[in-house]
C-alpha cells in the first residue's frame, strides 16, 4: 500500500500532463489562422476597382488638400498623406502594422482576407493581423504604457463604448489631430449619422466605423406561421399560443440582462445613464414602467428558471418558443438548427418605440502608431480603406453577417433585402437604436441595475408576479442611490 | 582575516553578486507586488487611474507651458474665437429657419432639398467651428464651456434631428400627414435644445475675447481636472469602510465561514470512509478502482465545475430532472440561494475527497500490523477497532489534511463563479444594517474579484483582498500556536 500510493499519484500526475499537453496542442492550433505568414495570400475577391487618381486636383479645391480614391469612395487628404498613399501602392515604402480583434473564428477568417486584399492593394504596407486576442484592451493599454510601439497594436477594433476609456487615458488617437477638415466633412457623409458620432468624443474623431450591432426580435416562421410581429399585441398572440410549461414549450426566448431588457426601458421613455446630462435614469418613471412591463407582461410566457445566454438560446434553437430576442452573434448558431427565420424591430409596445442599444464597431488608430509618421499614415490609410471600401463590406455582410454603416453600402442592402434578409432585419431595426453611452462612468451603472434586475428575477420566481412588479420601484430607487454614491467616489 | 585559499574559494566578489542578484529578485517579485497591492487598498484606483496612459504626461508638460503658450498667441486666438462664434451664430439663424420650414411642412408643400440644403449649410459650418475649437494651435478645446455645449449640440443634432429625418423623410417616395406629425413631434424640440446649446457655446467663445484671463484659468483648471482624473488618490481606511457601511461584505464573510462549518467535515468524512473501504484488502480490483477515484484530481477544475452546473441546470439537467422525477422535489440552482449552496458543498467534497483520501491512505498504512492483530487476539470487534486504534493513529495526518482544505474552503472562489457568480441576488439584511441588494452567495474571495471585473472598483477589491490575506494569517498564527506552543503536535 505504501508503494501503490505514490505510483498512484504519478499515474494521476503523468494524466495531468497529459492533458495539459492536449490543451496547448488545442489552442495553438485554434490559433494557426491568425499567424500573418500564410503563404496564399491570393483573394478571392477581385479587387475594387482604383482607378489611380489624377495627379491634377480640381481648381476649384483649396492647395491644402487632394482628392483620393480610397476604397470606393473619394475622399480629399492632405497633401502628405496623398504622397505617401502613392508610395506604398508602388511599393516605394515599406511599413509594417499590427491590427489586433478579439473576434469568433468565422469572423477571423474574413477579416483575413480583407486585410490580404488591402496588401495586394497596398504592397508597401505589411498588415500583420492577430484575429482573437485575449483581453484586448488590457493587452493594448500595457503595450502602450510600456512603450512597446513595435509588439501592440496600431490599429485594433471593438464596439464604440471604449472610446471614453480609451481617448481619456490617450491610448487612441485623435484623427481630428492629423487629418484636415475637409477630411473630416467628406468622411462624414461616407457613414450613417448615428455610426459616425459614435466614433467622435470631445469633438474629436477618434474612430472610424464599419458595422453596427445590436438586439431585434428573430422569429421561428414556421412557429409563427410566417407572420413577423410589429406590435406587442401581435407577439402577445404568438407568445400565448404557445406557453405551455408542461411540454416545456414558451411563448419568448429572451436573455435577461441590463443590456437585453434596455428596449423596454426606452421605450416608456427611461434611460439608464444619459451622458449628455450626465443624468442617471435608473430609477426614471420610464425605467421603473419598463421593468414592471417586463415582469408581468413578458415573463409569464418565458421560461424564468434560467435566464442566462445558453438556456434562453436552446430554447429557441430547440423550437420550444417562436420567437427570441438577440443579436447577430447568435445567427450563424440559430441557422444551424432553424430553418426559416425572419428578423424584424423589437415590436413596438401601444405605439411606443423599444429602442435597444447598438454598439457601432469602430477602428482606433493607437498611440504606438503616433511616433512614426510613416505608421500612423499607413494605419490611416488601413482604417480608411477597411472602412470605406464596399466591395469588403459587402463581403464581410455575406460571409460573417456584419451589418454596415457605409451609405452607399446601406443603399445596396436596401435595394437587395431580399437576397440579405438577416442582414436587412437587423439594418432596419437598429435604425433606430441608442447608441451605448462612451463615458467611463457606465461601468459603474451596470453593476446596481444588474442586482436589481436579478434580485427582481429571485422575487418572481420565488413569490410571483405581484410581489415582484410591486418590488420594482424600491430596488430601482436602492440601484440609483448606489450609482450616484459610485459617482461621487 | 580570511585567508588566501578562502579567498579564491569565496570570491567576495562574487559573492556581493550573487546576494544582490537575490536581493533584486527578492525585491522586484516578492516584496514590490505585494507592497503595491496593500496601498492599492488606501487609494481610489479605478479603471482610469490605475494604469495611466500617455495622456497623463502629456497634460503635465502641457500645463507647464500652457500659460505662457496662451499669452503669446493671445491676438490670434481671439481672433479665432470671434470667427467660431459668427460660424455658431450663422448655425442658430439656420436652425431657427428649419423650424420654420419643419413646423409649416404640410405633404404637399414639404422640400426634402431644402431640408437637406440647411443640414449642408448647418454640418459645414459646425465642422468648421469644430476644426477651430480642437486645434491645436488654438487649444479651445481646453475651455469645458465651449466644448461641452458643443459636443452636446453636435449630437443632439446628429442622434435626435439628422436621424429621424433620415428615416422619416430620406427613403420615403410619399410623405404623410402622420410623418410628419412625427417628425415635428421628435425634431422641433431636440432643434430648440441644439439651439440653447450653441447659444451657450457661443456666449462662452465671446468670453474668449472679453475676458481673455478668465479663458486661460478655464483651460489650466480643465487640465488639473484631467491630471486629477488620472492620479491615483490616497484614500486611508475609506474603502475599508465601505466594506462594512453595507451588509453585502458581512454577509458574504458569514457565508464563507458558514460554507467552512458545511464544507470541511463533508470533505474529511467522505475522504476518510473511502480510504478506509478501499485500504480494506477484501475490495475487488481495488488498487485500479482506488485510481479511478481520484479522478476528480486530474480534471481541470474548469471542467469539472462546469459539468456540475450542467448537470443541475433547471428543467434540463439531468441530475436536477432526475430530483424533481423521483422526489418531486424542485432543485433550483439560479433561484434558491440554499439550493445554490447545497450544489457548492457537494462539487467542493467531490474535488477535494481525493486529497484526504490519499492522506488517510497513507496514515493508515503506517500502522503497524501487529497493532491490528493484537486488538484482534483481544477480541475487538472492527469498529471498536477502528474507533480504539485506527483512528487516534492517524489523527495527526488527519488533523493536518483539515487544516489545508479548511484554508481551501475559505478562499471558495472557482465553484460559486462557474455556478451561478454567486447568485441569486436578493434582498441581503444582517442585524444592524439596512438591507440592500446583492448576491446572497458571493463567497469572499469573489467578491474582491466581482468589485474588480464588474465593478473596476479596484480600491474596494484590493481592500477586500487584504481582509481576506488576514483572516487567513489569523487562522495560521492560530494553528501554530495550538500545535507547536502547546505541543498538539507531539500528542
Amino acid at each position: 500500500m505504501a508503494t501503490s500510493s505514490p505510483r498512484i499519484i504519478i499515474a494521476v500526475a503523468a494524466l495531468l500532463v497529459l492533458i495539459i499537453i492536449a490543451g496547448i496542442l488545442l489552442v495553438t492550433r485554434e490559433g494557426a489562422p491568425t499567424t500573418p505568414t500564410s503563404p496564399t495570400p491570393t483573394p478571392t475577391q477581385t479587387p475594387p476597382i482604383t482607378t489611380p487618381p489624377t495627379q491634377t486636383p480640381p481648381v476649384t479645391q483649396p492647395e491644402t488638400v487632394r482628392e483620393l480614391v480610397i476604397g470606393t469612395s473619394k475622399i480629399r487628404v492632405p497633401p502628405d498623406f496623398y504622397e505617401f498613399v502613392s508610395k506604398v501602392k508602388r511599393g516605394d515604402v515599406r511599413v509594417t502594422i499590427n491590427f489586433w480583434t478579439a473576434m469568433m473564428p468565422f469572423e477571423v477568417k474574413v477579416i483575413d482576407r480583407a486585410v490580404k486584399q488591402f496588401e495586394s492593394e497596398y504592397p508597401g504596407v505589411k498588415v500583420q493581423y492577430t484575429g482573437t486576442v485575449a483581453n484586448m484592451k488590457e493587452a493594448i493599454k500595457a503595450g502602450i504604457i510600456a512603450g512597446d510601439v513595435e509588439n501592440t497594436a496600431h490599429v485594433f477594433t471593438w464596439a464604440h463604448d471604449w472610446t471614453g476609456e480609451m481617448a481619456d487615458g490617450g491610448f487612441i488617437v485623435s484623427l481630428s489631430k492629423y487629418l484636415p477638415r475637409e477630411t473630416i466633412e467628406d468622411l462624414r457623409k461616407e457613414y450613417a449619422a448615428l455610426a459616425f458620432s459614435s466614433g467622435v468624443y470631445k469633438l474629436g474623431l477618434y474612430g472610424l466605423p464599419w458595422a453596427i450591432e445590436g438586439i431585434a426580435l428573430v422569429c421561428n416562421l414556421d412557429m409563427t406561421g410566417g407572420a413577423l410581429p410589429g406590435k406587442f399585441s401581435q407577439l402577445e398572440e404568438i407568445m400565448k399560443r404557445w406557453y405551455n410549461p408542461e411540454r416545456k414549450t414558451y411563448g419568448l426566448a429572451w436573455q435577461i440582462d441590463p443590456y437585453h431588457v434596455y428596449p423596454l426601458i426606452t421605450a416608456f421613455g427611461g434611460f439608464y445613464y444619459d451622458e449628455d446630462r450626465d443624468a442617471v435614469g435608473v430609477n426614471s418613471a420610464g425605467a421603473v414602467e419598463g421593468f414592471k412591463f417586463l415582469l408581468s407582461k413578458v415573463f409569464p410566457y418565458m421560461f424564468t428558471g434560467d435566464l442566462g445566454h445558453e438556456a434562453q438560446l436552446s430554447i429557441f434553437e430547440e423550437g420550444r418558443a417562436p420567437c427570441i430576442i438577440t443579436g447577430p452573434w447568435n445567427i450563424p448558431r440559430i441557422k444551424e438548427k432553424v430553418a426559416r427565420i425572419a428578423i424584424g424591430p423589437i415590436p413596438e409596445i401601444d405605439g411606443m418605440k423599444p429602442k435597444p442599444f447598438s454598439g457601432i464597431k469602430l477602428l482606433w488608430i493607437t498611440k504606438a502608431a503616433e511616433a512614426d509618421r510613416n505608421r500612423l499614415y499607413a494605419s490611416i490609410l488601413f482604417a480608411l480603406w477597411f472602412t470605406l471600401n464596399d466591395d469588403v463590406i459587402r463581403m464581410l455582410m455575406e460571409e460573417a453577417g456584419f451589418i454596415p454603416v457605409k451609405v452607399s453600402s446601406l443603399d445596396f442592402l436596401r435595394a437587395n433585402r431580399d437576397k440579405y434578409p438577416i442582414v436587412a432585419g437587423f439594418s432596419m431595426a437598429l435604425a433606430d437604436s441608442t447608441p451605448m453611452p462612451k463615458s467611463v462612468k457606465m461601468a459603474k451603472v451596470w453593476g446596481p441595475v444588474a442586482e436589481a434586475l436579478a434580485s427582481m428575477i429571485t422575487i418572481y420566481n420565488e413569490r410571483g408576479r405581484e410581489e415582484a412588479v410591486a418590488s420594482v420601484s424600491k430596488l430601482l430607487d436602492e440601484a440609483q442611490r448606489k450609482i450616484l454614491e459610485a459617482f461621487k467616489g | 582575516m580570511t585567508s588566501a585559499r578562502e579567498r579564491l574559494l569565496y570570491p567576495l566578489k562574487i559573492a556581493a553578486l550573487l546576494i544582490l542578484g537575490s536581493l533584486v529578485v527578492y525585491i522586484s517579485f516578492s516584496i514590490f507586488p505585494i507592497a503595491y497591492s496593500i496601498y492599492i487598498a488606501f487609494t481610489d484606483a479605478s479603471a482610469k487611474n490605475i494604469a495611466p496612459g500617455p495622456r497623463l504626461y502629456e497634460l503635465r508638460e502641457a500645463k507647464s507651458r500652457i500659460t505662457e503658450y496662451l499669452e503669446s498667441r493671445k491676438d490670434y486666438i481671439i481672433g479665432e474665437a470671434v470667427k467660431a462664434k459668427t460660424l455658431v451664430d450663422e448655425t442658430i439663424t439656420i436652425l431657427d429657419e428649419l423650424s420654420t420650414t419643419i413646423a409649416s411642412a404640410t405633404p404637399e408643400n414639404i422640400s426634402v432639398a431644402a431640408i437637406n440644403r440647411m443640414r449642408g449649410d448647418v454640418d459645414g459650418r459646425l465642422l468648421e467651428v469644430k476644426s477651430i475649437v480642437v486645434s491645436e494651435s488654438t487649444k479651445l478645446y481646453l475651455d469645458p464651456s465651449i466644448v461641452n455645449p458643443l459636443d452636446r449640440a453636435l449630437r443632439t443634432l446628429d442622434y435626435r434631428v439628422w436621424q429621424p429625418v433620415d428615416q422619416l423623410l430620406l427613403y420615403k417616395i410619399h410623405v404623410t400627414e402622420e410623418d410628419l406629425a412625427r417628425l415635428k413631434e421628435t425634431v422641433l424640440p431636440a432643434v430648440n435644445e441644439a439651439k440653447i446649446l450653441l447659444g451657450e457655446a457661443s456666449q462662452s467663445l465671446e468670453l474668449v475675447g472679453s475676458n481673455y484671463n478668465g479663458f486661460i484659468g478655464r483651460a489650466m483648471g480643465e487640465i488639473d481636472r484631467q491630471i486629477d482624473e488620472l492620479t491615483l488618490h490616497f484614500v486611508g481606511l475609506k474603502n475599508f469602510r465601505r466594506l462594512f457601511d453595507n451588509p453585502r461584505f458581512p454577509y458574504s464573510l458569514f457565508k464563507t465561514l458558514l460554507f467552512v462549518v458545511t464544507s470541511v467535515p463533508l470533505k474529511m468524512i467522505a475522504g476518510v470512509t473511502l480510504a478506509i473501504i478501499y485500504t480494506s484488502p477484501l475490495i475487488l480490483g481495488r488498487r485500479f478502482t482506488r485510481g479511478l477515484l481520484l479522478l476528480p484530481w486530474a480534471i481541470p477544475i474548469l471542467l469539472s465545475v462546469t459539468t456540475w452546473r450542467i448537470l443541475f441546470t433547471p428543467e434540463r439537467g439531468f441530475l436536477s430532472s432526475t430530483i424533481e422525477g423521483l422526489l418531486g422535489y424542485r432543485v433550483d440552482i439560479y433561484v434558491n440561494e440554499w439550493h445554490a449552496f447545497a450544489l457548492y458543498n457537494i462539487v467542493e467534497v467531490w474535488l477535494a475527497y481525493p486529497f484526504v483520501m490519499t492522506v488517510t491512505m497513507a496514515a493508515l498504512a503506517s500502522i503497524p500490523r501487529e497493532y491490528l492483530e493484537a486488538a484482534l487476539v483481544d477480541g475487538a470487534r472492527t469498529f471498536q477497532t477502528l474507533r480504539s486504534v485506527v483512528l487516534p493513529l492517524i489523527l495527526r495526518p488527519l488533523a493536518f489534511a483539515a487544516i489545508l482544505t479548511t484554508g481551501a474552503s475559505l478562499q471558495a472562489f472557482m465553484i460559486p463563479l462557474l455556478i451561478n457568480n454567486g447568485g441569486p441576488a436578493k434582498s441581503i439584511s444582517l442585524p444592524g444594517y439596512t438591507p440592500t441588494t446583492g448576491y446572497s452567495n458571493e463567497m469572499m474571495v469573489l467578491y474582491g474579484y466581482n468589485r474588480a471585473w464588474l465593478d473596476q472598483d479596484y480600491g474596494l477589491s484590493a481592500a477586500t483582498f487584504l481582509v481576506v490575506v488576514s483572516i487567513l494569517l489569523v487562522y495560521a498564527v492560530a494553528w501554530y500556536y495550538l500545535l507547536y506552543r502547546r505541543g498538539w503536535a507531539s500528542v
